[in-house]
Order: C-alpha cells, then sequence, then structure tokens
C-alpha cells in the first residue's frame, strides 16, 4: 500500500513537470520573432507520400528555404504590419481526390485564402475548391489540361513557365548548341496532359526547325522498368531524344535504360534531373549527352537569390540534388504582389497581379503572359538554365534561356 | 528483330526478379501461414543495407551483397521470432504487425537516405553488342544469378532434409511436429530464407533500376499478383506466373501506353479469379 502511494505520487509529479516542462520546452525551441509581427499562413498543397512524393517534397523543402530567407529580411510588410511566412502543408497523397481533400482543409478547415500549389496536373483538382472560395491559387507548373489554368480560373496564377515554356526553353537551346539535330522522338509520362500538350510543343518544335517524330511515347506515372519504353524509342529514326516531362524517378531509369540499349544519342529533358543524378543512377560509363532544366550553383548570370538558395539546399542537405524551384517561384511573386499591393485580401491581389506586365522571379525578370495558350493572361514565362553532360560525361552550363509563353 | 532482342532480355530479367521475390513470399506463407505484406519493405530496406555497405563503406557489390543478405536473413529469424510467432493463427493482428514493419522500414529510409534517388553501382558494366543488337551485362548478370538461386532454391526444398522438413510443415503442421520436426527452428529458418531472398531482388534491382523508399510497394503487388496466378502450395506455378507477370510488364509498354498495360495485366488476374480463385496450379487458400 506504501509503496503503491510511493509510486502514485512520483507519478503524478512527473505529470505535473512533463505538463509544465514540455510548453516551456516548445516556446524556447520555436524561433519565432518577438515583437509585434504576426504569422502569413500560406497553404502549401504537397504529395507527402505515393508516387509523386519525392519530387514534391524536394519542392517544399525548397520553398521552405525561400520562406526563411524572406524572414530573415523582414518577412513582408503591409500596411505598417509586419507578417512572417509560415507554410501549412496538407498532403495531397500523390492523387487528385487527395488534392481535393488537402485543399478542403485548408480552405474550408484552416480558413486560408492564399495557396501555393499543387504543380503539374494536379492543379484542377484544387481549382475548383479555390475559385468556389475565391482563394487565390498560385501554381508552381501546369500541364495545361482542363481546369488547371484557363478561363474558368480567375483566381489562378501560373508563376512558373510549366510544360510549354520549358519545352520552348529547351528547343532555343537545341537551336543555339546543336543545330544538327533536325528531329526528335518524344517520350512523355502518361498523366493525362499528352493530348493537351502534344500539339503545341510540337507545333513550336516544328515551327522551329526541328521534326517530331511520330506520337509521343507515353509511360506509366509508376513506371519502374523503362526497358520497354527505350526499346519503342530506340525503333524511332530520330537524331535526339526528348524526355518532355517527368521526375528524377523516370528520367534517370529511362537514361540510363536508353543507353543500355546502346542508344547514344543526345537525350534532353525540360523538365529538372541533375546531371549528378543522372551519373548515379546510370553510372559514369553510360552518362553522357544530356541536357535539362538544372541550375547550378556559380553559373554566369546566376541572380543572387537563386544563387543563394541553391547554396542554402546544398549546405542543409549535404548533397547536389535536382532543384525544381517551381512552388518557390510561387511564393516569391506572391509576396511581391502582396508588397506591391499592400493587400492580403485574394481579390485585391488578383486585380493587382493580372494588371502586372513584369515581375521578378529567382530565375530572373519573368513576363506575364498565357491569353493564347490558356485563354488567361495570369501565367509568368522566365528564363531557364540548362545543365549539360557533353560527349565525354563532363557537367558544364549550357546558358540561360529567354522564354515567353503568349 | 532488335526490339524482339530487347524485348525477351527485359522480360527474363524482369520475370527472375519477380519469381525470386515471390518465392521467398510464399515461403513464409506456406510454412508461418502469414500474408506477410512486409516482404517488399524488407526487400526495400535490403536494397539499401547494400547501398550503404558498398558507397558508405566501400565494400565490393558482390561482398556487400552477401553481407546484406546475411544480414537481412538475421533480420527473418528476429520478424519470425518476436513478430509473427506471438500472433501466430490471429490473421488480423499478423496484418497489423506487418504494416506497423511496412511504416518503421520506410519511414526509417525517409529520415535517414531521404527522397533523393540513389543507385547501387552495377554488378556487371558494359554493354555487349552483337551486330545491331545490344543487351546490357547488368541485365543478363541479374538474370543468371536469379536462375542459379532458384535452381538452388528448387534443389534445397526438394532434395534436402531442410527442404523435406519445410514441405512437411507445409502441408500438416501438427502433423509434422508430431514427427519431431522443430516447428519453430524450420519457422526460423525459412523466413530467414525468404528475407534473404528478397535481400538478392532488392540489391539486384537496385543496380538494375534505383532505391526509392516506396520501391516496395511496387514489388510486393508483383508477388501477389504471382502468388494468386500460380495459386497456393505451388512452387512451379510461381515459375510459370512469374514469367507470365514479367513478361507482360516487358511486353506490353512496347505496345500500348503505360497506364493501359498495367491495366491490361491486372485484369487478368481479376479473370483468372474469378474463373479460377484457386489459380493454375494451387490449392483451395486457408486463413
Amino acid at each position: 500500500m506504501e509503496r503503491r502511494r510511493l509510486l502514485t505520487l512520483i507519478g503524478g509529479i512527473c505529470l505535473i513537470l512533463i505538463m509544465v516542462v514540455l510548453p516551456f520546452m516548445t516556446a524556447c525551441a520555436e524561433e519565432k520573432p518577438t515583437g509585434e509581427a504576426e504569422t502569413l499562413q500560406l497553404g502549401y498543397l504537397v504529395s507527402l507520400t505515393g508516387w509523386f512524393a519525392p519530387l514534391d517534397i524536394l519542392q517544399f523543402e525548397e520553398c521552405d528555404t525561400l520562406c526563411q530567407i524572406i524572414n530573415e529580411q523582414g518577412g513582408v510588410t503591409v500596411d505598417g504590419q509586419q507578417y512572417y511566412l509560415e507554410l501549412v502543408a496538407e498532403d495531397c497523397k500523390s492523387s487528385l481526390e487527395g488534392v481535393t481533400a488537402a485543399c478542403n482543409r485548408l480552405v474550408l478547415d484552416k480558413g486560408l485564402k492564399l495557396i501555393i500549389g499543387p504543380v503539374a496536373f494536379f492543379s484542377s483538382a484544387a481549382a475548383p475548391v479555390c475559385e468556389a472560395n475565391q482563394a487565390l491559387h498560385v501554381l508552381g507548373y501546369s500541364c495545361r489540361t482542363p481546369g488547371e489554368l484557363d478561363t474558368t480560373t480567375p483566381y489562378g496564377f501560373l508563376a512558373h513557365n510549366g510544360a510549354i515554356g520549358n519545352a520552348m526553353a529547351l528547343c532555343e537551346y537545341l537551336k543555339a548548341k546543336h543545330p544538327e539535330i533536325k528531329s526528335i522522338v518524344c517520350t512523355s509520362i502518361d498523366d493525362g496532359a499528352i493530348p493537351y500538350l502534344e500539339p503545341v510543343i510540337d507545333k513550336y518544335f516544328e515551327d522551329n526547325g526541328i521534326d517530331v517524330v511520330g506520337s509521343w511515347i507515353p509511360f506509366a506515372t509508376d513506371q519502374v522498368d523503362f526497358s520497354p519504353i527505350a526499346a519503342r524509342i530506340k525503333a524511332v529514326d530520330a537524331d535526339a531524344i526528348y524526355l518532355e516531362r517527368g521526375s528524377v524517378e523516370h528520367i534517370a531509369p529511362c537514361f540510363k535504360a536508353v543507353r543500355e540499349l546502346g542508344d547514344e544519342r543526345f537525350f534532353f529533358t525540360s523538365s529538372t534531373c541533375a546531371c549528378e543524378d543522372i551519373i548515379t543512377i546510370a553510372g559514369e560509363d553510360l552518362a553522357y549527352n544530356y541536357a535539362a532544366n538544372q541550375p547550378i550553383s556559380g553559373a554566369p548570370d546566376n541572380p543572387p537569390l537563386l544563387e543563394e538558395l541553391i547554396t542554402r539546399l546544398t549546405n542543409k542537405y549535404g548533397t547536389t540534388r535536382s532543384m525544381w524551384f517551381q512552388t518557390t517561384n510561387a511564393v516569391y511573386e506572391l509576396v511581391q504582389v502582396i508588397q506591391a499591393a499592400q493587400s492580403l485580401d485574394p481579390t485585391v491581389l488578383k486585380d493587382y497581379w493580372e494588371k502586372m506586365d513584369t515581375i521578378e522571379t529567382p530565375f530572373g525578370t519573368g513576363r506575364l503572359g498565357g491569353l493564347e495558350t490558356y485563354g488567361i493572361r495570369h501565367a509568368v514565362s522566365h528564363p531557364l538554365p540548362v545543365n549539360v553532360l557533353d560527349e565525354n560525361g563532363n557537367i558544364h552550363f549550357g546558358g540561360w534561356y529567354e522564354v515567353y509563353v503568349p | 528483330m532488335e526490339l524482339a532482342v530487347a524485348t525477351l532480355v527485359n522480360a527474363l530479367a524482369l520475370s527472375s526478379i519477380y519469381i525470386v521475390v515471390a518465392l521467398g513470399f510464399v515461403l513464409v506463407f506456406g510454412i508461418l501461414n502469414i500474408l506477410n505484406i512486409a516482404h517488399g519493405a524488407i526487400y526495400m530496406i535490403s536494397g539499401y543495407i547494400g547501398w550503404q555497405l558498398v558507397m558508405g563503406f566501400g565494400l565490393n557489390q558482390w561482398l556487400g551483397l552477401l553481407l546484406t543478405v546475411l544480414v537481412v536473413g538475421a533480420l527473418g529469424i528476429f520478424l519470425e521470432k518476436f513478430c509473427f510467432r506471438p500472433q501466430a493463427g490471429d490473421f488480423n493482428r499478423t496484418l497489423i504487425v506487418c504494416v506497423a514493419i511496412v511504416m518503421i522500414l520506410q519511414t526509417t529510409i525517409v529520415v535517414t537516405v531521404g527522397y533523393k534517388v540513389q543507385s547501387l553501382p552495377a554488378f556487371a558494366s558494359g554493354i555487349l553488342r552483337a551486330g545491331p543488337l545490344s543487351v546490357s551485362a547488368e541485365r543478363l548478370v541479374t538474370f543468371l544469378i536469379s536462375t542459379a538461386l532458384l535452381a538452388v532454391m528448387v534443389w534445397l526444398i526438394n532434395r534436402t532434409k531442410l527442404g523435406q522438413q519445410i514441405q512437411a510443415i507445409a502441408q500438416n503442421r501438427e502433423g509434422a511436429g508430431l514427427q519431431g520436426i522443430n516447428i519453430n527452428r524450420i519457422s526460423g529458418l525459412t523466413c530467414a530464407m525468404g528475407c534473404g531472398l528478397a535481400a538478392v531482388a532488392g540489391c539486384l534491382m537496385g543496380a538494375y533500376l534505383n532505391l526509392g523508399a516506396f520501391m516496395g510497394d511496387y514489388i510486393l503487388v508483383k508477388a501477389l499478383m504471382i502468388v494468386i496466378l500460380s495459386g497456393i502450395g505451388s512452387i512451379g506455378g510461381i515459375f510459370f506466373a512469374g514469367l507470365i507477370i514479367g513478361g507482360l510488364d516487358a511486353t506490353l509498354p512496347v505496345f500500348l501506353s503505360g497506364a493501359i498495360s498495367q491495366a491490361i495485366a491486372v485484369g487478368i488476374i481479376v479473370i483468372v479469379m474469378v474463373f479460377r480463385p484457386r489459380g493454375f496450379f494451387g490449392r483451395e487458400m486457408e486463413m
């Protein structure tokens, strides 16, 4: 009995200590700035699980790094009130249903009216929720599928070149550095966007003197073995191979499968896959003749913010990695619009943004456009860098390319 | 011709890996009567253990493969004794334990290694060429290792005392115990063998393709498809079904879009289940 009372007493003291100490520790651990600054919460739609997670989580980390930079520089000030940025993430589960559910939680449950993301075709699932509640949603990427960015999404803005702009940049790169390439065979992820992108992108290449041979070769979103795709690619007679869209988990294995079949043609992608990732997956012997949209540290004409982001990410995560900066674009541009409009009201921000002609991005000055391509002038086009593995497997910078999506 | 040869090599390499994984899965299911859905996660963690041994500690990839098999085999003995045996006979609790194992292993990789794509160095580098035909040495080696391993497993199960004990337990657990067979010891060894097979497959695929925290989900689905097609209790059926599934995965994407080819493969499984629920060669399934 005595022992039981003693144990009960000890347990009670421990419980009280935990209840008192834990909040104190939590408060000390947080590096929230003191003073009168408030927190500006931005809803962030990110796939934390599923096939899209490896790409999306990298982008979330990039975005978080940008928010740290902005907060260190004093955050955002609206009408004299200082705000520090905070990303409120919800898991989209790599599915359209997951995006809708996550968006509902952010907009309806948490009452957030400024939403970042998602990227790719997932945006079509977020738009109805955001539009119905007049929440400003800034996309990191667009595949031009219905409902992503069009006349039904007046509160939607595309902060990045998207599939079409990226393709344009690589086309310009080919014209400048590989004029001998006159035809390409194209492969892309089978996510439902191919019918909306193929006509536009094919036309751009052909208008610039590069034929696209045959139809695009699609691969599944969860494709693991790219040997069959590589076999199909090899069977097509073209000067070069173009992987239009995919994540690192698609691009690197596809590249490896192509090289393992003895196909030595130039391989380029308008998605992002660092040359180092290509070398890691394919091996040094097979890593050559490759180009992708990928910023690298120390490249000529790198904007200071981009350089800072690359440096911080590399230092923080300890390894060179593929860097997308799509949702980073979204946050950076949104912050500028907030600062310029001096408002947090989504409708005010929408009205202000669509009247702008240019806006700064981590990649340089962006231009507003998209009326002809998307039906709404809510898309930002900005310069893009190209990173290259030459014929000897050496990494070097392929240059900056100006893009404008009409 | 070139396309046909490439597809054939791909089909054989892929099928052999699928069969190795499915065999390990079936061993555990047949002996322990456990639907080990953690088998895919064990396959995944094996790849990362091999990666750490080779890339982190600088070991030769063959030595890394051997050590990985030993480590994961020991993990199998641990799992059998402390995770599966206490839950014996209770399907629901076993399922929860397996889910927990999956979450622990996947989260461990996500937290320690992250989402960055990794890959093991090739076990054989270079491309073998014969005129217009090209075959990756890596794929050939994958196929040869898997085939040799399968041959060893078939010999072990059919020709050795241990194999006979395994078969006896699979046929009648109580009866085997009454015959003096140490059920717990054989169960532990079988689980170790099953995990060892997953380890070999994980390392081979880590070099053949790449490593990812969720790569086990894909291979588990393939193993389940093979087991369903072949039927419970049929080792030969595993080979037959593995060749079918591997062949479909290697062939269909050549002619169809990725999503449709996967749908067709699953559709075939559904049709088989409708008309022959016990698979091509199996007996009725008891849970």
